[in-house]
């Protein structure tokens, strides 16, 4: 009885004395990378060259899955033991760097708003190469989008009388400005048509200088040192409204090579798309400062200035993004673009003083009709502390305003440790275990097969 | 024949005026030159450019006597052996303009 009870216990003893082996906790892959940025351009203090982190993984090139960096002898810059791809500034390893991040960024603020990847042009019927970007593509005073290279390139060039180059890839205006136009001709392939007529051309530049302000208004030291700068006034001078800072001092223009800040109206324009452009551009950066004066001062007591700026600065970039996708494939106008805002405004529930500065800002530019005369506006006897103020009538379809120059051509004259490597943490165990070489393609491989899913159009 | 060469477009827009040339005013066989690289530009702007945004483009406007005014259009797709930029390059060498 007793042994029969100690086999028992034993027997008991002996099973639960199977070893049960302890959890070592797995050290997460570090996914990101840190990024020294010029956060305007190399003439523009503040805010001056900050590190930014890049949260997504980033392979030596730099590169991922949907954007290589291309510079011949130099390439592929290597990240880091922790992964950063940090380097003296002005050297060709920190604008690769540099170029890299500020389109990485731009797409990510972009997808993050339609909360699914953004395709590029070409990236059809699962199409997934990605788009190259050259931050020293040669010397000439230009950078630009080709959907037929599948690329961003930058030059560089010395102005008369200076003796140090200017590299436009050093400018996050001009790389997030190109990275627009990539950004749009992935969404709206039919609008760089040169069929189209001028307004179509405005939207494809406007969108691009937008994407330079909204891109820096999506990033917290920015929005910081802008309100900072104009004590909260967005039509004081600013870096967010100058665009392409040191390029603009080059060519003779002090307050940037264009500037959203401008009160220019589509009679006062030519044809030229970068010329015409600036209506919308100007439009849409009232709009941001209107909505940002109303809802600095409506939520004064609960939130920062900067992060008011931030939070308004996203949500009208959202409309814009919204609007675009609704409008027409090809030839879309300014008030196409303008409605279809008013429209989207309306339906997520914006205040109706939303829609009284979309409305007001854009007849004021020659865009839209407005059925009454916009007196308080131009007396300035607007109440902006009224959300539900409005001129007439909540209207969410607007007369186009015709010009002369609709139909016209368009004129076009006018970038330790091995073991964090990401193959070693995110490449396919039973490769790695087998001692294969995990090649970049294997790392990306889950990444590229999802994106032939969604691009499967 | 009488040629006006122009660069516009690029990130900054605008035009830029780079060249008048009357080959009238040039020696013979640098005006004979000139007219073989229009007749050569000529084959090669017939293709259509890539869709693309901010490139700069080179507008070259030809007049003859006896005939219609016509405009050539290359644009610089950042190519290093574009043969069309090539020729533009040749022919505003011919006129003595400084290369771009």
């Amino acid at each position: 009885m007793l042994h029969s009870k100690l086999l028992q216990r034993t027997g008991r003893a002996a099973t639960a004395a199977i070893p049960t082996p302890t959890p070592i906790p797995i050290p997460l892959p570090i996914v990101g990378s840190r990024f020294l940025i010029w956060k305007q351009d190399p003439s523009v203090h503040p805010p001056g060259v900050r590190l930014s982190y890049v949260p997504s993984l980033v392979l030596d090139g730099p590169k991922d899955v949907r954007i290589t960096t291309e510079l011949p002898n130099v390439t592929p810059v290597h990240a880091n033991a922790s992964r950063d791809f940090v380097f003296p500034p002005g050297t060709p390893e920190a604008d690769c760097a540099h170029t890299f991040a500020v389109v990485r960024e731009t797409l990510t603020m972009y997808e993050r708003i339609r909360g699914a990847a953004i395709p590029w042009a070409w990236n059809i019927g699962g199409n997934t190469d990605p788009l190259a970007v050259f931050p020293r593509a040669g010397v000439t005073e230009n950078a630009f989008y080709s959907r037929g290279l599948k690329a961003l390139k930058f030059f560089y060039f010395t102005p008369a009388n200076a003796t140090q180059p200017i590299l436009t890839c050093r400018s996050l205006d001009v790389v997030a400005h190109e990275c627009g136009h990539a950004v749009l001709d992935g969404m709206k392939p039919g609008w760089l048509g040169a069929a189209n007529p001028p307004q179509t051309g405005g939207l494809h530049e406007a969108f691009g200088d937008l994407t330079a302000i909204f891109l820096a208004c999506s990033q917290l030291d920015q929005v910081e040192a802008a309100v900072a700068q104009t004590k909260a006034n967005l039509h004081d001078r600013n870096f967010l409204a100058a665009l392409a800072e040191q390029f603009g001092a080059a060519e003779g223009f002090p307050e940037g090579l264009r500037n959203a800040d401008n009160d220019l109206k589509l009679s006062q324009v030519g044809n030229e798309v970068h010329s015409i452009s600036q209506v919308f551009t100007g439009g849409i950066y009232d709009v941001l400062a209107d909505i940002f004066a109303f809802e600095k001062n409506r939520q004064a007591a609960v939130k920062d200035p900067a992060r008011v700026l931030l939070e308004v600065a996203s949500n009208l970039c959202r409309l814009l993004v919204e609007a675009i996708k609704d409008a027409p494939p090809a030839a879309a106008t300014y008030a196409d673009v303008v409605n279809r805002m008013l429209d989207r405004s309306s339906k997520q529930g914006d205040p109706v003083i939303y829609r009284t500065f979309l409305r007001n800002r854009f007849t004021y530019r020659e865009v839209v009709v407005s059925p009454v005369p916009l007196t308080a506006m131009s007396e300035g006897r607007m109440n902006l502390a009224d959300p539900n103020y409005v001129e007439g009538q909540d209207l969410l379809k607007m007369e186009a305003r015709k010009h002369p120059a609709d139909q016209a051509p368009q004129d076009r004259s006018g970038c330790c440790g091995t073991m964090q490597l990401p193959e070693y943490t995110l490449g396919d165990q039973k490769k790695l275990e087998k001692g294969a070489v995990i090649a970049d393609e294997d790392v990306i491989a889950a990444e590229i097969s999802e994106l032939k899913k969604m691009f499967a159009r | 024949m009488t040629v006006l060469i122009r660069r516009s477009g690029g990130f900054r827009g605008g035009e830029t005026p780079l060249a008048a040339i009357d080959t009238a005013e040039l020696p013979m066989n640098i005006a004979q030159q000139l007219r073989e690289r229009i007749a050569r530009l000529t084959a090669l702007s017939a293709r259509e450019p890539s869709p693309g945004a901010d490139r700069l483009q080179y507008e070259i406007e030809i007049t003859e006597p006896g005939q219609e005014r016509r405009r050539l259009t290359v644009v610089d797709e950042g190519k290093e052996d574009d043969p069309g930029l090539r020729e533009v390059i040749g022919i505003l060498q011919l006129a003595g303009v400084k290369p771009l």
